[in-house]
């Protein structure tokens, strides 16, 4: 029997749709009557599944849940927009209050009132005043009317109304959802970033999701909708794994900036790739139900990120500099050193960071001899106290055939524009023009150069000497997975560090001592933060006792100890990723090749230490306009 | 008043003619259940947070409630990271823990102490944990005995001595090693009948056997012959257990010349080397 086509298909699923639409509107039945009088029973159809069409979307949006889908959408396709911190949480408090009122029919409304005036208002304190005091009797409070209310207008019991309140916390989920919960719990419990995260994080629009599948009406555009809706979480979700997370937790709640902070700095640092959902799609049209989909939808989003790399270059998809620029990254995919990751310490709760933003109620349109300058202010988190040296440079430049214009920071020598620094450091710095401006348009930048700034990275590794795979597999398994959970290097969420890895394969936390197993020790130094490294100073991965096969060679830059001069170019220093030198372990103490016969142990743990000193420069920048 | 009296009387009475504790302790079968090496750190030995750059004491308490002696003992502490913790030394040993008996009702104890070193945490770091084990690793015995009834008499259902029971099952004898089932067959041979006891031995502990050496087996003080069964065989008297497979079988066999039914003690001992690997933790904080 032959299969009916997909015009058939459609001729029918049309006239489905047109007789009922004549059934839900009776204008569009009349309208599609005359139609189909008139003689044609195919116009008739589309007619009618345009009415029905019709009426489907005006009865749909009567429904709140399906207009919370719409705007949920709509915020969500333009949040790549949206940089602001007010809007964001006016849009999240809109959505919350709308869902908690229309949704959830006011149901939860006190809880939520409460979190938000708590946790906007109060700044989400934990002052048991303020808890005890104000909080908690309103809760009460309001959980008694609402049973009350239940009671007396007979819609349900007393405990029924008063327990209905904690449905509050369901909008309440959803606005940290939406500000970045997942972000925020990923970069608070160091949950490694796995695709299924990165999905969740990017691609997940959660207040249209609460509102399609909060919709009380049936017709077929809901339905279609909510069936889109699974087929779209699912494609996103399929192209992931689960992921793996492990211990330590803070106990204070975040504020809004931080969970926009924790989704920005999630994203900025992955490079964007395609959405699976449109990747899963794209592939089953591709290559069909039983092609190689997964295949495909890997190879789509390895090239959209890549893509997404050169572009963030700002090289033009498709020219020669482009194709160089994807060449480069493949072939960087490829090296060992590149290819080392580590994850932040969860141990170090305050890394070194630095922030540098120009006061833009500083900006003045008008240009007065004298009067003239733009504030920047540059805040540095130094729990370490490491000793630094703060360079600020700015300038205008012009944006028309006018010369740029030097600046001069106020109250600094021009010459060094130097500052010594020893702790933690907060200054706003003024910029002048040196000269008076021609021109009427600049682009205002100003640079801080931090030098000399040192971050650390650890690396456990279990040594356990000549074993045979199953007695090193039950080792693992009953004792070194206890002590060492995963392979990678931990660092502190600095503004840049140091990823190292040693052993027989990447990640791999056992160290064997087998003549059939080399041992390589791979770093890169990875830039986590927003500015620039300018140099590389120093690096050094401590592996006393050990020796490696570029020890004796005086030519190549060694991987232990660097830099030799030269060894970084101005362009690699660009690289988010500056590749170290790989080498081979050539010999190992011997308590870590034979801890059984040195230490009388099966097996030893050691905790190995690479470091680095750099200078990193953070860029400020912002378009002026000047009058006189 | 009186009526006090006489209650305290009667009361004294009746515990002068109980059962005092030395008593159950004279009748007590300590070779019964499973008991192993216990172990536990003294309160604050070491304490449950270190500082950097401070000095501390490990003092392990080892407690035998086996019904067995612990010999050649070695004590480990296991996945003490060096770059954060200095403990020495690192492994102890000793000869003899004696289990428990009449003498010792709750088994000997052992102290060892270790003393320690806590370095520097790493960067601005809030706290480090290291796991650790310790590990101990000893020989020791179990003795199997039970009372058994024989009936060689195949043909002879009605006999009016003891009741043959085909299958016992036991909790243990005092050891992690523990003889769990047995099996009695009994089948015609030549005049007479022989008799075969199946025994299954099995860890019940929470650590590991490794090596077992089967000793003698008698049968109403008579020898009889016993060897392993089954997998991991080193020869018909030693077996290793593996990891995953901590059981394995003794058959012993005897002819027997008698006709009549009746009852008489079975015992079979064995040695073995055991071990117990316990997970703990020291703390640095800042």
């Amino acid at each position: 029997m032959a299969k009916p086509g997909i015009g058939e298909l459609a001729g029918a699923f049309a006239a489905k749709a047109g007789s009922a639409g004549s059934k839900a509107v009776s204008g569009a039945s009349s309208l599609g009557g005359v139609a189909s009088s008139a003689g044609g029973a195919v116009k008739g159809a589309v007619w009618g599944a345009g009415a029905a069409a019709g009426s489907q979307v005006v009865n749909a949006i009567a429904d709140p849940g399906f207009i919370l889908f719409i705007a949920g959408l709509v915020t969500f396709f333009f949040r790549g927009f949206i940089d602001n911190i007010t809007l964001t949480i006016l849009l999240g408090t809109i959505f919350m209050f709308y869902s908690s009122i229309f949704i959830f029919k006011a149901r939860g409304v006190v809880l939520t009132t409460l979190f938000w005036v708590w946790y906007i208002f109060y700044g989400s304190t934990l002052n048991p005043d303020i808890l005890l005091y104000a909080m908690a009797p309103a809760l009460f409070i309001g959980m008694a009317v609402h049973g009350l209310y239940s009671k007396l207008s007979k819609k349900g019991s007393f405990a029924g109304g008063s327990s209905g309140e904690l449905i509050g916390l369901i909008p309440v989920l959803f606005f940290f959802l939406d500000l970045g919960l997942i972000a925020l719990l990923q970069k608070t419990f160091f949950i490694n970033i796995n695709p299924l995260v990165q999905n969740l994080i990017l691609f997940t629009p959660w207040w249209a999701i609460l509102g399609i599948f909060a919709t009380k009406k049936e017709n077929f555009l809901i339905t279609l909708s909510k069936f889109v809706a699974i087929i779209y979480i699912l494609s996103v979700l399929t192209f992931g794994v689960v992921p793996d997370a492990f211990n330590t937790a803070g106990s204070v709640l975040p504020g809004p900036q931080q969970f926009v902070d924790a989704q920005k700095q999630i994203e900025a640092q992955l490079p964007k790739a395609e959405n699976p959902s449109y990747s899963n799609f794209a592939c089953f049209w591709e290559v069909g139900f039983v092609g190689d989909v997964k295949g495909c939808v890997n190879n789509r989003q390895k090239s959209s990120a890549l893509r997404s790399i050169c572009t963030k270059k700002e090289f033009k998809e498709g020219t020669n500099e482009f194709n160089d620029c994807i060449r480069e990254e493949q072939e960087k995919q490829k090296n060992q050193a590149y290819s080392v990751s580590g994850d932040i310490d969860p141990n170090i709760d305050k890394p070194t960071k630095a922030t540098f933003t120009i006061d833009e109620k500083s900006i003045s349109q008008f240009y007065t001899l004298g009067a003239y300058s733009i504030t920047t202010d540059l805040k540095i988190d130094n729990p370490r106290n490491q000793p630094l040296t703060v360079v600020v440079n700015c300038t205008f430049k012009s944006k028309g055939s006018y010369k740029d214009v030097k600046g001069k920071i106020r109250g600094m020598d021009m010459e060094k524009n130097e500052i010594k620094v020893n702790g933690e450091y907060e200054n706003s710095f003024d910029c002048e023009p040196t000269v008076k401006f021609e021109g009427e348009r600049y682009d205002f930048e100003i640079i801080a150069t931090l030098k000399d700034l040192n971050s650390k990275a650890r690396l456990e590794r279990a040594f356990v000497g000549n074993k045979t795979i199953k007695e090193i597999e039950e080792l693992k398994k009953t004792q070194i997975t206890q002590k060492i959970r995963d392979g990678k290097s931990k660092a502190p969420a600095d503004l840049a560090r140091i990823n190292f890895d040693l052993g027989h394969v990447k990640e791999e936390i056992v160290i064997e001592d087998s003549p059939y197993k080399n041992i390589l020790l791979r770093s890169n130094i990875q830039n986590i933060g927003s500015g620039k490294i300018t140099a590389i100073k120093s690096y050094n991965i401590d592996l006393e006792g050990f020796s490696t096969d570029t020890d004796m060679d005086s030519i190549k830059p060694n991987c232990k100890t660097g830099p030799i001069e030269n060894q970084f170019t101005a362009k690699q220093l660009e690289q988010r990723t500056i590749a170290l030198p790989v080498c081979s372990i050539t010999h190992m103490p011997p308590e870590l090749k034979d801890p059984e016969e040195y230490l009388k142990l099966k097996w030893v743990p050691k905790t190995f230490v690479a470091e680095f000193t750099y200078d990193y420069q953070l860029t400020a920048k912002k378009s002026i306009t000047i009058k006189e | 008043m009186k009526k006090i009296i006489l209650i305290l009387i009667i009361a004294l009475f009746l515990v002068g003619c109980g059962s005092g504790y030395g008593q159950e302790a004279v009748s007590y079968n300590f070779k019964q259940g499973m008991g192993e090496l216990k172990t536990t750190f003294l309160s604050n030995a070491p304490p449950d947070k270190l500082y950097p750059g401070s000095n501390f004491k490990m003092i392990l308490q080892v407690e035998n409630q086996q019904a067995y002696d612990a010999l050649n003992g070695q004590i480990t502490l296991v996945g003490l990271d060096g770059t954060y913790f200095k403990v020495q030394p690192n492994f102890r040993d000793f000869q003899e823990l004696k289990g428990r008996s009449l003498l010792i009702p709750g088994g000997d104890k052992l102290y060892f102490e270790f003393d320690g070193n806590a370095y520097e945490l790493f960067q601005n770091s809030i706290q480090y944990n290291n796991p650790y084990f310790v590990e101990i690793h000893y020989d020791s015995s179990l003795d199997f005995t039970d009372t058994v009834c024989i009936n060689p008499n195949l043909y002879d259902t009605y006999d009016s001595g003891c009741k043959k029971k085909e299958r016992s099952s036991y909790s243990g004898q005092g050891a992690p090693l523990a003889v769990t089932n047995m099996e009695q067959i009994v089948f015609p041979s030549g005049t007479g009948a022989n008799v075969e006891f199946r025994l299954e031995l099995a860890n019940r502990g929470r650590g590991k056997v490794g090596y077992i050496n089967l000793g003698s087996g008698k049968l109403g003080g008579k020898l009889i012959t016993c060897e392993f069964k089954g997998k991991y065989l080193v020869d018909k008297r030693r077996v290793e257990l593996k990891e995953k497979q901590q059981q394995t079988k003794v058959v012993c066999k005897t002819f027997l010349n008698d006709q009549r039914s009746y009852e008489t003690p079975l015992s079979v001992d064995f040695t073995y080397d055991y071990g117990i690997s316990e997970q703990h933790q020291l703390t640095m904080i800042r």
